[in-house]
């Protein structure tokens, strides 16, 4: 029940720290990274290459990319594949800045931005590849529920759907604090993963408030987002554009709490070797 | 801290890195066709018409929702006929846009700007068969709607010189097996003309093609509409010996229950019809409602049984089958409905005036929107004036007016309620209530701007003010209202006609 009550404080503190600004920037250039090539993607008849449709989205005609609604309902899909090597190489950069200017303001300590850049630089290779790791485990769990509901009747699919599913969330869970513990204790990638596990175990009540409070936030626009033949038939493919901005900026105000709720707490529960 | 000098190396990094970001994203605008562009703009276009289309026919067309629909597909039209000539994916496009107005004005009752929509299509669609198909051969439908004999015959004609020459025959079969019904419709319509020679020259072409059809075509369904064309054929000739033995030979072909009862039933009807064997006939018949009782025939093959029987003076028999109808395809209402009208006018024959009131009252308040229920009321009324029992006229004349007037004003298919009113008028002046009935049809063309046959009530008002209540001022005032309402329109110089001889009347 404490650590549910700190982390509640935790979120509030996170989110009072935006009057400040600065602990979001690094999140918020990484969303308008993400509008810049949704926009890109929606207003430019830029047609891939084959190789690369083949690999974004296989059984796909990359004829398919030029044509309208064609277009817009696959763009959920590509945008969602380039998400994955964009997070791995610079949302854990983001995420890294956003854990140092954090703990910063948390200890009312004066950190520049381009400072918090260049250290989370320091420890980017640790940050990309306990990220990479993070998203193989979590992209297992989210095959099992999709490879079930194709093979079986709805009622059976919804039972077997809960079960990976949760062991998405618990999954998220154990390895929330792999990016505090790089940044704040220094730790390698490996080494901060085994920490994050440990850590999550003794304060798991916290940690699930922690994981699924953002995931709730997020809900909606994951379920828009299900079947993007759907929303074009209903409403309009242009549609699918404002919905994918909407998830963006639901993502980024959900991933910036997540991030600044989870440093406060890491931050206050361990003795962190924070050199900056 | 950082030095002046490092902030401004550090500004000039950050200058360099939108730059090299803005560059990135122009040359990814850039990395397209215009051609591309503007096919994209325009399927984009399409697609939103398209949804405006669905809009129009989900709200039974309402004009609001029509013309934003039609304005949407008439602009993409014009914006990209131009670059229709010099691109096949632009003319797909254009000519998806004007055939799906054409087909949505169809769908709205708007023969005549749809017929002039298609012919817009057929000059658009210059590297596109199936739409010029597809125009060609609704044009000539729209024209049989319109009873255009002339336009219809001439667009038919064009269809089978484009598309029903020897090469053209296997393509234009797989595009649509229907179009190869073109030659049978012209030997109809020439044959309705009175022009027999040309209408035999046309059931020749129709063998013909069948024939050859037969001969080289291996696709099962094109065979099998080919060969019903071709019985067709032979019973539209009243070759009726030849079509018997063609019809059997089908059936052993074609021996599931769907297929063999349709082919049992034109056989029978060859026998009622062609070679007058009744019992022959009414055999066949009650054999596919034994055979087949739940194909789609059977109900009628058993009304067609009863009224052979009935002709032959065996009612009994007749009206048992009648009731068999009723009793074993109650989901059948055309065929229900018009088993309990012949068991009404059977007792009526018979002299049983109140059993086939009652059964004339069952019709129109269980099947109140088929013909036979309009119809009903009116019987009733009608059958009491004609015995004298003036007072049961009059009620019955009541109840039919009631009776229309809520079909009419219920909430009903427009359709359903303008036979209502039309029955309504109708009712009242049976009942000879001259002044409503001129009432009535004078409100008619307001309630229903958009039905045309309404737009002559004036006249028929006029008439009744002049001729049933001596009202000749009333008459007038109508005539002058219908001119003013549609000028420059046939109506309105008939209404002319009418008010000059009026005037002169009174001089």
């Amino acid at each position: 029940m404490r650590d549910i009550l700190r982390i509640l404080r935790a979120f509030a503190e996170a989110a009072s720290f935006l009057r400040y600004f600065k602990p979001a920037v690094p999140l918020l250039a990484y969303l308008l990274l993400k509008l810049c090539i949704i926009i890109a993607y929606s207003y430019s008849m830029f047609v891939p290459p084959q190789w690369f449709s083949s690999i974004v989205a296989a059984g796909i005609d990359a004829e398919s990319f030029s044509r309208y609604p064609d277009r817009m309902i696959l763009m959920p899909l590509v945008l969602g594949r380039i998400d994955i090597p964009l997070e791995i190489i610079l949302l854990s950069l983001a995420y890294g800045s956003t854990i140092f200017l954090v703990a910063s303001s948390h200890r009312k300590s004066a950190l520049s931005v381009k400072k918090a850049l260049s250290s989370a630089g320091n420890r980017w290779i640790h940050l990309a590849l306990a990220s990479l790791i993070s998203s193989a485990v979590l992209f297992v769990m989210v095959r099992i529920p999709a490879f079930l509901s194709n093979n079986e009747t709805a009622v059976q699919s919804s039972e077997k759907l809960l079960a990976p599913f949760a062991l998405g969330i618990l999954v998220q869970i154990f390895l929330a604090y792999a990016g505090a513990s790089i940044i704040l204790e220094r730790r390698p990638a490996l080494a901060a993963l085994r920490r994050s596990v440990i850590f999550a175990g003794r304060h798991f009540a916290g940690s699930l408030v922690l994981v699924t409070l953002p995931f709730l936030v997020s809900l909606p626009m994951l379920l828009l987002s299900l079947n993007p033949s759907a929303i074009a038939s209903q409403l309009s493919p242009d549609f699918l554009v404002t919905g994918q901005i909407a998830s963006e900026i639901v993502d980024f105000a959900t991933g910036y709490l997540l991030v600044g709720a989870m440093t406060i707490f890491f931050a206050d529960s361990t003795k962190s070797k924070e050199n900056v | 801290m950082m030095t002046t000098r490092e902030s401004r190396l550090e500004i000039r990094r950050m200058q360099a890195a939108l730059l090299c970001a803005l560059a990135i994203a122009t040359s990814l605008l850039a990395c397209s066709s215009r051609e591309s562009f503007s096919r994209y703009d325009a399927e984009r276009k399409l697609y939103k018409a398209r949804k405006l289309a669905g809009d129009a026919l989900s709200s039974d067309f309402k004009p609001e929702f029509l013309a934003r629909a039609s304005d949407a597909y008439r602009s993409i039209v014009k914006e990209y006929a131009p670059a229709a000539n010099s691109s096949q994916s632009m003319e797909e496009i254009v000519v998806s846009a004007q055939m799906e107005l054409s087909e949505l004005e169809f769908r709205a009752g708007s023969f005549r700007e749809a017929r002039t929509d298609f012919e817009k299509a057929i000059e658009i669609a210059k590297r596109t068969p199936a739409a010029r198909a597809n125009a060609i051969y609704s044009i000539a439908v729209i024209s049989e709607e319109l009873g255009e004999r002339a336009e219809a015959i001439a667009a038919y004609e064009r269809f089978a010189e484009e598309f029903l020459q020897d090469d053209s025959l296997a393509s234009t079969a797989r595009m649509n097996a229907r179009y190869l019904v073109t030659p049978l419709k012209l030997a109809d319509l020439f044959s309705r003309n009175g022009r027999s020679g040309e209408a035999e020259r046309w059931y020749r072409e129709a063998e013909r093609i069948y024939s050859s059809i037969l001969q080289k075509e291996s696709d099962e369904s094109i065979l099998k509409e080919t060969r019903f064309n071709l019985l067709t054929t032979l019973l539209q000739k009243k070759n009726w010996k030849r079509a018997l033995d063609f019809a059997a030979a089908l059936r052993e072909l074609y021996p599931e229950p769907a297929d063999a009862s349709k082919i049992l039933f034109i056989e029978a009807k060859i026998n009622e019809a062609g070679l007058k064997n009744l019992e022959e006939s009414r055999a066949l018949y009650l054999s596919i409602a034994d055979r087949f009782p739940k194909s789609e025939n059977a109900a009628a093959a058993i009304l067609a049984a009863a009224s052979i029987d009935r002709r032959a003076g065996r009612s009994e028999e007749a009206r048992k089958l009648y009731q068999r109808t009723i009793q074993e395809y109650r989901e059948r209402i055309g065929e229900c409905v018009e088993a309990n009208w012949q068991l009404a006018e059977m007792d009526e024959k018979d002299g049983l005036w109140e059993e086939a009131s009652l059964r004339y009252k069952k019709i129109y308040s269980d099947y109140p929107e088929t013909l036979q229920g309009f119809e009903a009321p009116l019987r009733i009324a009608k059958t009491y004036d004609l015995r004298g029992e003036k007072d049961a006229a009059a009620a019955a004349y009541e109840r039919a007016i009631e009776h229309y007037k809520k079909l009419a004003e219920g909430q009903r298919r427009p359709s359903t309620k303008i036979m209502a009113e039309q029955y309504f008028i109708r009712a009242l002046s049976e009942a000879k209530r001259w002044r409503e009935t001129a009432e009535r049809l004078t409100k008619l063309p307001d309630i229903y701007p958009d039905y045309e046959p309404f737009k002559a009530n004036y006249l028929s008002a006029a008439s009744i003010y002049e001729k049933e209540l001596n009202e000749p001022e009333n008459a007038v005032r109508t005539l002058e209202l219908c001119i003013a309402k549609y000028p420059g329109t046939d109506l309105a110089r008939s209404a002319e006609k009418e008010l000059t001889r009026l005037k002169r009347g009174r001089k």
